[in-house]
């Protein structure tokens, strides 16, 4: 190993190693990476990229969206929104096992529709969600996993903000993306909907069945549904205003919050001073917690490149020659690798466009490949030591949430991912049938 | 004295926070709307986005205060009281450590952001320095916030208080 | 190998910026006879575009892309580029423009020096276009029109040619344009092709004599710099001129082909005539635009910035004419 790889592979395991003693996740990140590049450059240059990364990497103005969506998260917990729109959907899906985690995956997706942030949409759904599963008895890392998995949508179904990176890098159309995404996210929210029934089905401790639900008729099933009318009506107003044009995706956010902030007002709660100001004062914590571990992920993942352990990664897979299968699993691999230790924009800066223009030589569709690799994408959004979607969850959903219980929680729902994978390999068409149709 | 003062102002500063995220989101409702009615006003997003950063620092010390930092808890939990207590101490003054650098780190820049009159690009080039020195003093109270933690980690080891974490 | 340097960008490498950047590494490699060898870190991957300036200066690379218009006040001077709208439209008179530039006043590469770093390359991108939903034939079709442009000078002239300048971050355009909330979006070319932004736009108002005036750089860290030896300094010289060469093909190249892929898209491409790039130059705005600039340099510091202004002035002229 040369000079380089060591300090990188040496950091590697001391922020293992220091994670698993219990060191806060953002400043860990932030210790190790300015170590290892102290070590590789010098302690003036250390100073400085920290001190500047501390500022450029939460200053685009694409992240205001996610504090936004935070607000929108409290104002909904707290003016009783997602209470009642959780109280339906129990109702009216009464006795069938999973139902809310269910209903999470696809309200998840629905969600993906106006978000393009996987971190937004697990923070929204965190708050929203995660107190009315345990309400109503979930499994603790059941609900965790599901909404950790579930926010990764965000990314698949358009908008979506790393489509748009993906499309810088590899120079393919956002738009035959955009449609590219939209299959494969509505079956992964499919199949996750499937386990979701099928494990809850097997073993009735993730999502208990309660005597009530067995009581309600038909008749009441249909009465619930009504109460779903303000979560449908904002729903349309804010996907409405986007798709005609009114807002973009980043504004959503503010109208978003904006909207349940009036329907709180309206319902009432929102309207005690104590209740919005702790909202407030919630929001403010989360987008603190939130932001500082994306700056500290994103110094380390800065560290990680300088130590040229992805580029050389990149290169090696570039210089073989194998069967062009191989070569896609190694890359797969590799990102798998790397999504479990860096954030996924830079694991997707440092090798999406050095190994694009290799697997299009080999003869795969460009445009199948980006979605393959925005599965893993999610993949890597979820998976343990590094995955900023379970940290955001565990900053937001409340403070009996740890973040070891959603990691317990994501790992059925990556063999869903992978799943899902095969398929997508097994039919490529199912990917790209609809920007085929649509757009030529 | 000084302990509840600190309390209050990081307690106060997590009230701003929440403020300046409606501040925010009515920024950015301003930008969509005078943009809809074709009378952009320059600088409204940049301005949201500012704002932002500010609310990310400021909301740190309270974050520190609500101990809300995620951390990986299994190991520490699973220790007998007294060695996970020692293991905590160790920790914080990691944490300590590396935060003083950060805040020397974001003071040099912001040194430097404010002699070279940095700003961004853009349609208004907006000065730069102000948000970076409200990071500085948020960082500042945000190492004083984990100071004030780290003497409970120190208590916790010699006995004074009951450890938070181990035995179980 | 005797020496390794670092350099970070913000561009991918498999696209026009990128060739551009490569094409000088390799040149570089090869003026040296491979003494020195060049690791690139792409796509932002190290460094985010407004960054790099400030790392290259301390260290954290030895080289650095640096794009003019994100230092709007560290780079003042060089900015002054962006007030002269009508350039050169041939890549080998838009790179003797740049050289000239710099050789005639040099309080340019004073300003780098100030960020304790020099210039090593200079390239061009492609000239501005304009995408908008509507069809736009001439400069009175943008009337009352929403466009986008990035930077302030471009937005006042686009307010004086009739448009509603709006400001947008780059991530929400392609939306943007397609659901309505902006009509239209003024860059460069490859920049509006590569985000696929003529897709959601796709009526085209090409300007090739609207040069996107400003050079992009790569820079070199100045210890860095007086540290290497009279050959390896001497093989930066050779390689910039040798891949300024290589490039000059690129750019035409990529300008036929992006025009050649909106075609056979069925997008609707009109290139400005000659009158509307005459009126856009001549706009009031241009001259105020000057001024205002003239202002801000001499609240700076700057000793005579009409001096600097007419000396640009007179390099875009000849380099026109040539
Ligand atoms: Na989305
Ligand atoms: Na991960």
């Amino acid at each position: 190993m040369d000079f380089f790889t060591t300090v990188g592979v040496g950091a590697i395991v001391a922020l293992l190693g220091l994670l698993l003693l219990g060191m806060h996740l953002a400043v860990t990140f932030l210790l190790v990476a300015f170590c290892g590049v102290t070590i590789l450059l010098n302690p003036d240059a250390a100073l400085s990229l920290i001190g500047e990364t501390m500022y450029s990497a939460i200053a685009t103005p694409t992240y205001t969206v996610l504090p936004l969506f935070v607000l929108m998260g409290a104002f909904a917990a707290a003016s009783g929104f997602a209470e009642q729109a959780y109280r339906s959907i129990h109702r009216a899906a009464a006795r069938v096992p999973g139902s809310l985690a269910i209903a999470t995956s696809f309200g998840s997706a629905a969600f993906a529709t106006i978000c393009g942030s996987s971190l937004a949409t697990a923070s929204v759904f965190g708050r929203i969600a995660y107190p009315e599963m345990r309400r109503y008895g979930y499994d603790r890392s059941f609900a965790l996993g599901s909404i950790a998995c579930s926010g990764t949508f965000a990314s698949m179904i358009p908008p979506s903000g790393m489509f748009i990176l993906f499309a810088i890098f590899t120079e393919t159309s956002v738009g035959r993306l955009f449609m590219a995404g939209i299959v494969p996210g509505v079956l992964t929210a499919t199949v996750y909907a499937v386990s979701m029934y099928l494990r809850a089905r097997a073993n009735p401790k993730l999502a208990p069945i309660s005597d009530e639900e067995h009581e309600v008729t038909p008749r009441e099933r249909v009465r619930a549904l009504g109460g779903l009318w303000q979560i449908a009506l904002l729903g349309t107003v804010v996907i409405g205003g986007m798709y005609a044009g009114f807002f973009t995706a980043t504004e959503a956010g503010a109208v978003g919050a904006l909207g349940t902030l009036l329907f709180g007002l309206a319902n009432g709660p929102l309207r005690r001073f104590s209740n919005f100001r702790g909202a407030l004062r919630d929001s403010a914590q989360i987008t603190a917690t939130l932001f500082f571990i994306i700056v500290g992920a994103l110094f380390f993942s800065r560290f990680l490149g300088l130590s040229r352990i992805p580029y050389n990664l990149t290169v090696f897979l570039e210089s073989w020659e194998v069967h062009s299968h191989v070569i896609l699993g190694l890359i797969l691999v590799t990102w798998f690798l790397l999504g479990m230790l860096i954030v996924q924009t830079a694991v997707f800066a440092l090798t999406l466009p050095i190994l694009f223009p290799i697997v299009v030589n080999l003869g795969y569709d460009p445009i199948w490949f980006c979605v393959i690799a925005m599965k893993m994408n999610e993949i890597a959004g979820v998976s343990p030591p590094v995955g900023l979607n379970a940290f955001s969850l565990a900053g937001t959903a409340g403070k009996d949430v740890r973040v070891d219980h959603v990691y317990r929680g994501v790992l059925p729902f990556i063999l869903c991912d992978l799943g899902v994978l095969l398929l997508l390999f097994l039919f490529p068409a199912l990917v790209t049938f609809l920007p085929d149709l649509m757009l030529d | 004295m000084a302990g509840r003062l600190l309390d209050a102002v990081t307690k106060l500063l997590a009230e701003l926070c929440g403020w300046l995220l409606l501040i925010v989101m009515s920024l950015i409702v301003i930008d969509l709307v005078s943009r809809a009615m074709s009378t952009p006003i320059y600088g409204v997003s940049e301005s949201a986005m500012f704002v932002m950063i500010a609310i990310v620092y400021l909301g740190l010390p309270y974050a520190e205060k609500m101990q809300a930092h995620v951390r990986v808890e299994l190991v520490l939990d699973n220790l007998p009281p007294q060695v996970a207590a020692v293991v905590d101490l160790v920790m914080y003054v990691l944490v300590a450590a590396t935060m003083l650098i950060v805040l020397y780190a974001v003071g040099l820049n912001a040194l430097g952001s404010y002699e070279g009159r940095q700003a961004i690009a853009g349609p208004t080039p907006l000065l730069i320095w102000p948000v970076k020195f409200v990071m500085v003093t948020a960082l500042a109270l945000f190492v004083v916030r984990i100071f004030i933690n780290l003497v409970h980690a120190v208590r916790a080891v010699i006995g004074a208080e009951t450890p938070r974490y181990g035995g179980s | 190998q005797s020496l390794t340097l670092s350099f970070a960008t913000n561009t991918a490498p498999n696209n026009m910026r990128g060739e551009a950047e490569t094409m000088f590494i390799e040149e570089l490699e090869k003026a040296s006879d491979g003494d020195i060898a060049v690791v690139p870190y792409w796509g932002a991957s190290l460094m985010e575009g407004a960054e790099i300036m400030g790392g290259v200066r301390d260290g954290v690379a030895d080289m650095g892309f640096v794009n003019i218009n994100y230092y709007p006040n560290q780079l003042l001077l060089n900015s002054a580029y962006n007030l002269f709208p009508k350039g050169p439209a041939e890549y080998e008179n838009i790179a003797w423009a740049f050289d000239q530039m710099y050789e005639r006043i040099p309080e340019l590469d004073e300003e780098f020096a100030d960020q304790n770093q020099r210039i090593v390359y200079k390239y061009g991108v492609t000239p501005y276009a304009g995408v908008f939903k509507s069809p736009v034939e001439t400069l009175d079709d943008m009337e009352g029109l929403r466009v986008r442009a990035a930077s302030r000078w471009y937005l006042n002239l686009l307010e004086g040619a009739g448009a509603t300048p709006v400001s947008m971050p780059w991530g929400d355009l392609y939306q943007g344009l397609q659901t309505g909330s902006i009509d239209g979006v003024f860059t460069n070319i490859d920049g509006i092709h590569r985000a696929s932004l003529d897709e959601a736009a796709p009526n085209v108002y090409f300007m090739p004599d609207l040069w996107l005036a400003i050079p992009f750089i790569i820079t070199i860290n100045e210890d860095k710099w007086q540290s290497l030896s009279a050959e390896q300094q001497e093989a930066f010289a050779t390689a910039a001129e040798n891949a300024g060469e290589r490039f000059a093909d690129v750019w035409d190249g990529t300008i036929d082909r992006i025009l050649q892929e909106q075609e056979e898209a069925g997008y609707n491409i009109v290139t400005a005539s000659d009158e509307a790039v005459e009126t856009f130059a001549g706009l009031p705005e241009v001259e105020t635009n000057q001024e205002m600039w003239s202002e801000e340099a001499s609240a700076a510091g700057a000793e005579d910035p009409a001096a600097i202004l007419s000396q640009f002035d007179e390099v875009i002229s000849e380099a026109i004419g040539r």
